[in-house]
């Protein structure tokens, strides 16, 4: 028995006690002595949410509605199994990493002996000349020679299984979610295109230098497009286009209502095998 | 000894818990016009600490395998020779392709060939009246309509796979009493018999296994976005086994008969 099947065991196990004694005084009294020495094999963040609650418990989360103009729009309910989702670092590691290898160019090129220019003769004979012997002057070892084992191009990209990619996506989500991070706007656009203000606005945020801002629509916003596009501090996507590493890179997310039940949707489509 | 132990671990948990615990802040901060700072909007606003950043983040222990470097010195533990020994085929780079062996004639040689692989051959999946009227009676299986391989692989009568159609076989003849309309690939002489006996009727259809699958799973085309294929004509060496042109798609009724179509027109 190797530990992941000590622990589906247990869980097992105990989900049949608690079934079986459904008054909660009776503990499940259980002697195996691997209990107490069992590991954990999937490692959560542990955190709570602002209110005090456990974060990860997949309970849906209502957050309130606001707009540039910080007026109270009333509230929305997000989906727990998109927004509470245990914080697990390793997955969303791996969901960049991948992220990181597939933008990769991998158009580096080196020449190889056969790519160098120059001749492919003999430079001087074998025998008798007193020095190294040679068969071409363009091996690598030589200036201007070639490069043995270069880069040459090629694709850096890899599958990463759906199940991964779209639960990386629900953890930063959540990540935000628990760090306060997220903001919920019924519309993105602002009352003006002026740089100046979003700059003011973005500051005024607590603990965040870079804040990317989510559109549902597939085009976004223009008023929302002038105002930022000159600012390193915010960056604007579309829903579609909401990804990972783009949440990572900034500290708050602002979303418009519209998008987030766009995410929504997208993580509760059945993936397509 | 212990009890200090243990009062050192609590102490650590105690602060790992409060280092992670998102305290939430009330500061207000001033609100520049026309955009005012946000305060107390979404859950809260925490302090510094994020949970996860570009910075923090880390695979599992153990989730990759360092890779095995050879001929790296004598530190390394493979360094001359790289794990292979000495001398000798398993120290080469290149294995003999497979099945050589060694220069000897190799047994897929030495041995004569045998038997031939017919490329006009068909297999059909087996379907016995009795079980159709096992199915009837059930009443999983409707007997006003038409029976066609579709709604015999629905039912569950013919498996997974389908091969190259249904034959319709005479297991329970004797006591097949339902005036059934079957669509199948072939049928046996006593099945056909008995079901005609019966006041039923059995016409052998033509599909190819394209046909096939666009008569059980017309989904799989529309999800690809293509076309149903036409009905393929059975070739002319067929014309014995095969009564019609398999309909496309599924049908679910007998077709008209030309003649009194023309007659109801007049």
């Amino acid at each position: 028995m190797n530990n992941v099947q000590k622990c589906m065991a247990m869980r097992a196990l105990s989900r049949y006690l608690r079934l079986q004694s459904s008054p909660a005084s009776v503990k499940p009294q259980v002697n195996q002595p691997w209990l107490s020495a069992q590991r954990r094999v999937v490692s959560y963040l542990r955190a709570t949410h602002a209110g005090g609650e456990k974060q990860g418990c997949y309970n849906d989360i209502e957050m309130k509605v606001t707009n540039f103009n910080n007026e109270d729009k009333g509230t929305a309910l997000l989906a727990g199994d998109v927004f509470d989702v245990p914080i697990r670092r390793d997955i969303v590691h791996r969901v960049v990493v991948w992220q990181l290898a597939k933008r990769r160019q991998g158009t580096h090129s080196t020449k190889t002996i056969s790519e160098v220019s120059g001749t492919g003769r003999k430079p001087y004979k074998q025998k008798g000349t007193g020095q190294a012997r040679h068969g071409t002057l363009r091996g690598p070892q030589f200036r201007h020679g070639a490069r043995m084992h270069g880069p040459k191009p090629r694709d850096y990209s890899y599958t990463l299984p759906k199940k991964v990619r779209r639960l990386g996506l629900k953890i930063a989500l959540s990540a935000r979610v628990a760090e306060g991070k997220l903001l919920i706007f019924d519309d993105v656009s602002p009352s003006s295109h002026k740089t100046k203000e979003m700059a003011k606005y973005i500051e005024g945020i607590e603990q965040c230098k870079r804040v990317l801002i989510v559109d549902g629509t597939d085009k976004v916003n223009t008023l929302l497009c002038r105002a930022t596009s000159n600012l390193y501090a915010a960056d604007v996507l579309p829903a579609k286009g909401l990804n990972v590493y783009s949440i990572l890179q900034h500290d708050a997310l602002i979303m418009s209502l519209d998008a987030i039940r766009l995410i929504e949707n997208r993580m509760h489509t059945p993936i397509n095998r | 000894m212990r009890q200090w132990l243990q009062r050192k671990a609590y102490e650590a948990m105690a602060a790992y818990t409060r280092k992670l615990q998102l305290h939430p802040v009330s500061s207000i901060a001033e609100a520049p016009t026309p955009f005012p700072a946000p305060t107390a909007i979404g859950r809260s606003s925490p302090s510094g600490f994020k949970l996860l950043a570009l910075n923090n983040l880390r695979d599992n222990k153990g989730a990759t395998k360092e890779k095995r470097r050879l001929g790296r010195g004598i530190g390394s533990g493979r360094g001359k020779t790289c794990g292979r020994g000495h001398k000798g085929q398993k120290a080469r780079s290149n294995r003999p392709r497979l099945g050589f062996e060694g220069g000897q004639t190799p047994l897929r040689i030495r041995l004569p060939r045998r038997g031939f692989h017919n490329p006009f051959s068909l297999t059909f999946k087996p379907v016995n009246l009795k079980s159709v009227a096992e199915s009837v009676e059930q009443g999983v299986l409707d007997s006003g309509d038409l029976i066609t391989m579709k709604t015999l692989k629905d039912v569950g009568l013919v498996g997974k796979q389908m091969k190259d159609g249904v034959k319709l076989l005479g297991a329970g003849a004797d006591k097949f009493s339902l005036p059934l309309h079957f669509e199948v690939s072939r049928v046996s002489k006593k099945a056909k018999a008995a079901v005609e006996a019966a006041g039923g009727s059995v016409t052998r259809v033509h599909y190819t296994k394209l046909g096939l699958k666009a008569l059980t799973k017309p989904e799989w085309f529309a999800k690809k976005g293509r076309l149903l294929p036409r009905p393929a004509q059975p070739a002319p060496k067929m014309a014995r086994q095969v009564d019609e042109v398999g309909r496309l798609p599924a049908p679910t009724s007998r077709p008209q008969p030309v003649a009194s179509s023309n007659l109801e027109q007049e």
